[in-house]
């Protein structure tokens, strides 16, 4: 991507430049000038524009206000925006507690997609979901477009000096201010916090909607570190995941992802890494693993425990604690302890368990492994997660008692996603003055006294430090859509500072990470780089000698005792509430989001809404299908959700998803799905997610599931195409089932001359996790329309690609197969014969095209598509108030991307191959005087994935990197005895036996 | 009407021996009269009911049409597997309903059929009002139907821009126009003459004057009745061919395609088969109701009846062994995909259709076997229905069935139909009976020429020296 | 015009407009008449039936109709215009991939040449029977007699005085059983 990267030209012009722009001139950015050429060759001018782009930023977005769409007079055309050219800018993303590091493309002034930042040494160049979806939540019409003062908006002066003579007050009168906050990931606005807290009587509570609490706190009592360990997913040839969703949604999903599909190709000379899984509901990562053994949540203490000792025995320790077991079958766990013991030192046991005990059991066996150092990386601690839930119990007391005198809640929605919301909105009316920051009037904002709305992360200056001593920067992509501000500016105008946050971060970065780095003689050289490169990191210090300091057998007592005092609630008709986040969802603070509502859960392919999962022996023994609506029973809380039958669930565990039931989130996002957080217990003020036992009735009501696909079973065809990493080895022909790819289905026909390019593509199935990312950035790049839950029931989802998803085996042990299907571009197109118009040919390079303006509608085409990947516009989607998504709002349609027509009513439509990509990347080539390289172009959906599963090439190169993967002996084609002869292959998916 | 000019010659009536296509005994100026009574009587409450109910579904079916055409092909049941279910169903119905009108005026011409004559009229005028009913379905199917002349291929300033000769949609427009125009030429010119009797008969004013326009002159010089026969057979032959294209060529629609259950080189025979049946079963439905309205039973004889209904009988069977046929060669060709697609029809979720198919196309016609069966009007009638249900049933079938299970077993869904699209079908109803029920009222519904023209044959059969060869009826 | 008895004879000069007209109401002896009348050298200008009486053509002496050539020509042009515009639009004007068919599917085109030579073919002939029998929209009905298209069968005889004289046309017609025989002026 750093190659697309635009400069500026000169600081004195960027100068004037600005301060034209800030008379004149909106929202645009001052400072940037479409010029072509590495970063290298540019540094220098880079280094000066960067500069000047930087002030001028930060004074632009003080003094510009108003609507984008209206913000660029092209009379007077700014210089820096070449109509059609986009521009791009590093940041880092906001969506959920990883911060991964961003590139964020504009057009005209306005950010439309969002990518990974190739050059950070953590995230490379995917995103997820979530992360795709941000930049429409940028242009969410629900967004507050002022502050609020009791309801009523205000000016920020008048917000303003309300909440500081009160805070005057407070200081004067000893009372105590709380600031309670997300996770911080930033360096910066942690240092501005710590000012805050400086102030007498002035403190700071950290809240996660979902709590690490336990695990922190497991790694500070073992290790003495404070913070999560970083784990490293890349260097593990062995990994056992007890309840942990790590490529879903595990702390940093995109991270992992990366490093876990690195270890996954069965081509590594090291071999294909073996990955365990024991959890209670279907995982996207449990889906993937060589094999997965359905828990209850009460036995994955157990687990860690038995998994531990069996490790110390081969450890030759002796006087353990004697683990109840019999709950499961025991061979698996052996398997797993065998080889997490052969490759100790590169063996990895990660737990997604929330109490405290079982964290330490999964350190010691860790320990054991020799994984401290190697794949728990203890030296550069992970930073998210900082939460603290005894403190945030304290706090919600402290509220009740009426101690706290302010409170000022800083990117979190307590009054929601709190177990006991009902208690802390209660508290919050205890407060003389409670602020919000939320950026819409959410459950929280709703009862504050004031909303000092923050920016979208896209419009503010941010750093972020996920992991300690790795750092990305966030710059402004453009200038505030309304009239809001930076979350840290309010502090620091709070705090009686300037409100300039750019000049704060800048004053941080002078004063603590320039010392620490040598490359840079002066700091503006080393700011512009770090800028333009979006991310820093820290040369790793000497690594310190860590030592496992936890109390096993403390640890294991309490297990066991636990484990004893549950034995009464383990009957048939109770069962143990599993509540889990979506790889969508997450903790619902998008629940705006139609993308994200629309974004099929890669498991059950269920969108719009959450539900119960049950496992298909209890769902027949309760006389219960999906769709049913039953009630969960937890005695003082009581939800009613819809049920899923899940093949592979635990006969014991309900799985719920979390973030969905919001009721104060906007248009579209209010009262989709049931909220699940009420049945989180808070034990001793920690936050327990599994384990509550609930009764389930039924309320003889249907509310069908809004599910993209509803069979399951590939019917003994050969579809996804799987084997055993052994056969793979054994077999040298390919060995993927007795399909033999390489042969060619003759043709009746002599065949076309060859064009330029043959454009085709390759899947690797076998590091694809299903994770969906795909789906949302080919919403985002081909301006694919949401149609909602209704046309969804009715089959009618528009996605150009989707994830096919399969079970095979037995229903309550499934093994799960993932496919991302998209059209095919078969040569021999069965859909282009049958159009009466010729509305989709065939192009000299390879691509079956979809001509909207000539099309008519007739629909031949999709019912003659075996791969059934066309899409058809049933009503008009776009500016149609029946479907009152982004579309129909003139904020929401900024996201569009230029590039790619809006489709009309009634045309065909299907995936493109990103022809608008091709067609620049060949504009570029041409441009500089070349021939196209391999990965000039990149589609959105391989650009996004994290596994790097898509390769996108040209065949006609034998060097390309999709004619190597086409040569792959793994390498077939879906239907490809129906001589289609697709453009589009896959690599059989390889699973240890 | 008699004019005083009739009253004088009264006298002079001849009466033709017995003639066994005609109950009774009419005189040729009878034959005219019956015919062209109900043209000038004012129509019965039979006949305004009828009309009341048609006339009432035709406005229900506009009214759902241009609701789809406003808004979205989206209010109807379709999804991303299924493309086509109602729309298309609909049209190959009614283009089936078609055919047997041209089967009956012109295959059964060149046979020598001669108790078409008295059916044959009705017969082509169904044909047309099903082959519009017909083409109504692929125009409003179309997502865009306001682009509808994309299929054109007209000469256009937008570069080389033409249509896709290989696409069997396309062939379908040109079938259904050459279909419709084809009908039309012969049911027009087969009423000349009819036309030149009601002028001739008619006392001046606007009535006399219309037929006079309608009727192009015709004084039944034998030079020009010569001519006239040569052209009626030469359209006959033509239109005995086309008859059989048009359907294949629908049938291609499915034949040409990929898919599991259409991708089959017997559809065109099979499909041909079936419309002949359908489209019997409708004309059955149609005489028995306008005989008995219209009060002809001298003309359309329960012989008439038990004739169609033997053709019923043969393509009713050859249809029954088609279904097997079709198992078979999915069982012979052993391919999963196309075994599978046969054996969820037979037991998937939309069994029900296909075994209420089955009941109606090919169990229900044996009992034609019959001869009891064959002249009970009401068991005709009964079985003429079932024979329509069948064979709408047997498309539906045929279309959805193999689209909602195809290769990829993720796409699999059902398909359910919408309001809207029940509306459509009804209106498509009640658009073919509004139009018939004008022209029994308005146009000659029996071709008075041709049962003058028998009624001298049979009378003196030696003079044709043909008599009743081929005769259905004797076979 | 009206009905005179039979048994009337009329002087009038002879002109070549004028015909005989001679009315039956069967078709056998409509038949028997036309075949007297020309065994004796009659020259019969025209009969007119209400429908089509088997035998009369032959008894007449007409030879077949030469429409169906106009059906092959125009077949044979609609079949040539099909297949040759096709073959220019798919593979000279417009060659595109549709589905990695070559641009010359001649089974593909056969279909609607099939459908388009049909068309000409009927349309054509349909146009020459009307052209032909002078048949058009508001073209005057000149009727030998006001029922020959309902139940009436009527022979018209082209005069030749030297027969009137002798007036043995009339007896002939009057022997073969017409219910009326008249003599009128007729622009037939």
């Amino acid at each position: 991507m750093s190659t697309e990267l635009k400069f500026w030209k000169s600081v004195d012009e960027l100068r004037m430049h600005s301060a034209a722009q800030a008379g004149a001139g909106r929202d645009c950015f001052a400072g940037q000038r479409a010029t072509t050429g590495p970063p290298p060759a540019a540094s220098r001018r880079d280094f000066l524009t960067l500069a000047g782009f930087s002030l001028a930023a930060a004074a632009m977005s003080a003094c510009s206000r108003g609507r984008v769409q209206k913000a660029i007079p092209f009379l007077n055309k700014p210089e820096e925006l070449t109509p059609g050219v986009p521009n791009w800018y590093a940041s880092t993303c906001g969506g959920c507690s990883a911060g991964c590091s961003l590139l964020v493309k504009t057009r005209d002034g306005r950010p439309i997609k969002v990518e990974g930042n190739d050059e950070s040494p953590l995230f490379g160049g995917g995103t997820c979901a979530v992360g795709q979806a941000t930049v429409l939540s940028l242009y969410d019409d629900e967004r507050l477009k002022r502050p609020l003062w009791r309801g009523s908006s205000a000016s920020w002066e008048d917000v303003d000096q309300r909440i500081e003579t009160h805070l005057a007050e407070a200081i004067a009168a000893q009372k105590r201010v709380v600031l309670l906050s997300r996770t911080i990931l930033g360096p910066t606005t942690r240092h501005l916090i710590r000012e805050w807290t400086a102030r007498p009587g002035f403190e700071h509570v950290t809240y996660d909607p979902v709590s690490f609490t336990a695990l922190r706190e497991a790694t500070r009592t073992s290790f003495g570190v404070d913070g999560l360990p970083h784990y490293r997913f890349a260097r593990a040839r062995m990994i056992v995941a007890i309840e942990a969703d790590f490529l879903g949604t595990w702390l940093s999903p995109v991270e992992f992802t990366r490093d876990y599909a690195a270890g996954r190709r069965p081509e590594n000379t090291t071999g294909m890494s073996r990955h365990i899984q024991f959890e209670s509901g279907v995982s996207l990562t449990g889906s993937n693993a060589d094999k997965r053994i359905a828990i209850a949540p009460s036995e994955r203490a157990l687990v860690a425990l038995a998994l531990y000792s069996r490790i110390a025995r081969k450890h030759g320790m002796a006087g353990l604690p004697d683990v109840p077991e019999g709950f499961i079958d025991p061979r698996p766990l052996d398997a797993a302890a065998d080889d997490l013991w052969r490759t100790r030192g590169e063996s990895l046991v990660v737990c997604g368990a929330d109490d405290v005990a079982t964290q330490v059991i999964v350190h010691a066996t860790n320990a054991l492994l020799g994984g401290i150092g190697t794949t728990v990386d203890l030296d550069r601690p992970s930073l998210q997660k900082q939460g603290d839930d005894v403190a945030v119990a304290r706090l919600i007391d402290d509220m009740e008692r009426g101690s706290v005198d302010a409170l000022i809640v800083y990117g979190v929605n307590p009054a929601y996603d709190y177990p006991q919301s009902d208690r802390f909105i209660a508290a919050m009316r205890n407060v003389p003055l409670t602020v919000s920051c939320a950026d819409r009037l959410d459950e929280t904002a709703a009862q504050a006294h004031a909303v000092c709305p923050d920016h979208h992360f896209l419009e503010a200056w941010g750093d972020a430090e996920p992991v300690a001593s790795f750092f990305s920067l966030a710059q402004p992509t453009i200038a505030p859509l309304f009239d809001t501000r930076a979350a840290q500016d309010s502090l620091l105008k709070w705090l009686g500072r300037a409100p300039d946050f750019y000049e704060y971060l800048r004053g941080y970065w002078r004063e603590t990470l320039y010392p620490q780095q040598s490359r840079y003689a002066t700091f503006d050289e080393f700011w512009d780089h770090s800028l333009h490169d979006g991310v820093f990191a820290l040369p790793a210090g000497p690594a310190a000698e860590r030592r496992f300091a936890g109390d096993v057998s403390a640890a294991a007592a309490s297990i066991v005792r636990d484990h004893e005092r549950s034995a009464g609630e383990r009957h048939a008709d109770r069962f143990e509430v599993h509540l889990y986040e979506t790889v969508g969802q997450r903790d619902g603070a998008h629940a705006n989001n139609p993308w994200l509502h629309e974004l099929p859960d890669p498991v059950s392919k269920v969108t719009w809404g959450n539900y119960a999962a049950i496992a298909p022996a209890v769902a027949s023994r309760l006389g219960i299908s999906s769709g049913d609506v039953v009630a969960l029973d937890a005695g003082t809380r009581r939800i009613e959700v819809p049920v899923h039958v899940q093949p592979g669930q635990s006969p014991r565990a309900i799985s719920i998803a979390m973030g969905y039931g919001r009721r104060r989130a906007g248009r579209v996002g209010q009262g989709v799905g049931a909220n699940a957080y009420p049945l989180v217990q808070v034990v001793a003020g920690m936050r327990r997610y599994a384990g509550t036992s609930v009764t389930v009735a039924r309320t003889g009501r249907l509310e069908p599931l809004a599910a993209t696909q509803t069979h399951h079973s590939m019917e003994g065809r050969t579809i996804v195409e799987q084997t055993t990493f052994a056969a793979w080895l054994a077999a040298s022909s390919g060995g993927h089932g007795e399909h033999e790819p390489q042969v060619e289905v003759p043709s009746l026909w002599a065949g076309r001359p060859a064009g330029a390019h043959a454009w085709g593509m390759a899947i690797d199935l076998n590091t694809c996790t299903g994770c969906s990312a795909c789906v949302t950035a080919c919403q985002a790049e081909n301006n694919v329309p949401v149609v909602g839950r209704d046309e969804v029931r009715r089959g009618r989802e528009m996605h150009w690609i989707r994830i096919d998803r399969y079970y095979t085996g037995s229903e309550d042990d499934p093994e799960t197969l993932v496919q991302p299907m998209m059209c095919q571009h078969c040569n021999n197109a069965p859909c282009e014969p049958v159009c009466p118009v010729l509305a989709t040919v065939h192009s000299s390079d390879g691509l079956n095209q979809q001509v909207y303006n000539r099309c008519i509608g007739t629909r031949y085409c999709e019912n003659n598509c075996p791969y059934k990947v066309r899409r058809f516009n049933w009503f008009e989607y776009a500016r149609n108030s029946r479907f009152d998504f982004n579309m129909n709002s003139a904020l929401g349609s900024m996201t569009l991307n230029p590039d790619v027509a809006v489709r009309s009513r009634g045309v065909m439509e299907k995936c493109s191959l990103c022809v608008q990509r091709i067609q620049a990347g060949k504009l570029t080539a041409e441009r500089d005087g070349r021939p196209v390289a391999d990965g000039d172009i990149e589609t959105a959906c391989q650009q996004v994935c994290p596994a790097e599963a898509i390769v996108f090439g040209d065949l006609s190169d034998p060097n390309s990197r999709v004619s190597t993967l086409v040569r792959s002996q793994r390498r077939y084609r879906v239907l490809e005895e129906l001589g289609t002869r697709p453009n589009v292959s896959y690599l059989a998916k390889v699973r240890n036996a | 009407m008699t004019s005083p000019l009739r009253a004088t010659h009264a006298d002079r009536r001849v009466r033709l021996p017995f003639r066994r296509w005609l109950d009774g005994d009419p005189s040729l100026a009878e034959i005219t009269d019956d015919v062209a009574r109900p043209l000038n009587a004012w129509p019965g409450r039979g006949w305004f009911m009828c009309f009341a109910a048609a006339f009432t579904a035709l406005t229900v079916g506009a009214g759902c049409v241009s609701y789809e055409v406003a808004t979205g092909i989206g209010v109807w049941g379709l999804n991303k597997t299924v493309g086509w279910a109602f729309d298309i169903t609909n049209f190959v119905f009614w283009i089936g309903i078609g055919h047997a009108g041209t089967l009956i005026s012109a295959i059964l011409l060149l046979f020598r059929q001669r108790w078409r004559t008295s059916i044959n009229r009705s017969a082509e005028a169904m044909t047309i009002f099903a082959v519009l009913c017909a083409a109504l379905f692929p125009l409003i199917h179309m997502g865009r139907p306001w682009l509808a002349f994309f299929v054109i291929p007209y000469p256009n300033s937008r570069g080389p821009l033409w249509v896709n000769f290989r696409s069997p949609l396309l062939w379908d427009v040109f079938a259904i126009n050459t279909y419709l125009t084809i009908s039309l030429v012969f049911w027009y010119v087969g009423m000349i003459p009819d036309f030149a009797t009601l002028r001739d008969r008619s006392g001046a004013g606007i009535r006399k004057t219309l037929y006079g326009i309608a009727s192009l002159g015709w004084n039944g010089s034998l030079r020009t009745w010569s001519r006239y026969e040569t052209l009626s057979t030469v359209l006959a032959a033509l239109a005995t061919p086309l008859v059989i294209s048009v359907h294949s060529i629908v049938s291609m629609d499915f034949a040409v395609s990929i898919l599991p259950g259409w991708h089959t080189t017997l559809f065109p025979p099979y499909f041909v088969a079936g419309a002949v049946y359908s489209g019997f079963g409708m004309v059955l439905t149609l005489l028995i109701l306008t005989r008995s309205l219209m009060h002809l039973e001298t003309y359309i004889t329960i012989r008439h009846l038990e004739a169609m209904a033997k053709v019923t009988l043969l393509t009713g069977s050859i249809v029954g062994f088609s279904y097997l046929t079709e198992f078979f060669t999915a069982w012979l060709n052993g391919t999963l995909y196309e075994q599978a697609t046969f054996y969820y029809r037979a037991t998937g979720p939309y069994a029900w259709c296909f075994w209420t198919m089955v009941t109606c196309n090919a169990i229900a016609p044996q009992v034609l076997w019959l001869r009891r069966v064959r002249t009970s009007v009401a068991a005709l009638f009964v079985l003429s229905i079932l024979v329509n249900i069948g064979m709408w049933l047997e498309r539906f079938v045929i279309i959805v069935t193999s689209l909602h299970r195809s290769y990829l077993p993720s796409t699999w869904v059902m398909y359910r139909p919408t309001i809207i699209e029940v509306g459509t079908l009804v209106g498509s109803f009640g658009l073919f009976f509004t139009c018939f029920l004008l022209f029994i009222r308005l146009l000659p519904m029996i071709a008075m020429w041709e049962i003058k023209a028998d009624a001298g044959v049979e009378a003196h059969g030696e003079l044709a020296g043909n008599d009743d060869r081929g005769d259905l009826a004797r076979v | 015009m009206g009905s005179s008895p039979a048994t009337t004879t009329v002087e009038i000069s002879p002109v070549c407009s004028e015909c005989l007209v001679a009315t039956y109401a069967e078709p056998e002896a409509l038949l028997a008449a036309v075949r007297t009348l020309r065994a004796h050298g009659f020259k019969i200008y025209d009969v007119y039936t209400p429908c089509p009486v088997h035998g009369l053509e032959e008894a007449m002496g007409l030879h077949r109709s030469r429409l169906p050539w106009v059906t092959l020509a125009a077949g044979v042009l609609g079949l040539i215009s099909a297949i040759s515009f096709q073959f220019y639009a798919a593979v000279f004007d417009w060659s595109l991939n549709v589905g990695g068919k070559p641009d010359n599917s001649t089974l593909a085109f056969v279909p609607i040449t099939f459908e388009i030579t049909v068309l000409a073919a009927g349309l054509a002939t349909a146009a020459a029977f009307l052209l032909r029998s002078g048949l058009f929209p508001g073209a005057p009905a000149r009727l030998a007699g006001p029922r020959v298209t309902d139940d009436e069968f009527a022979v018209a005889l082209r005069w030749r005085s030297s027969v009137f004289e002798t007036g043995e046309a009339r007896r002939l017609l009057h022997d073969s059983g017409a219910i009326d025989i008249r003599q009128a002026v007729m622009e037939l």
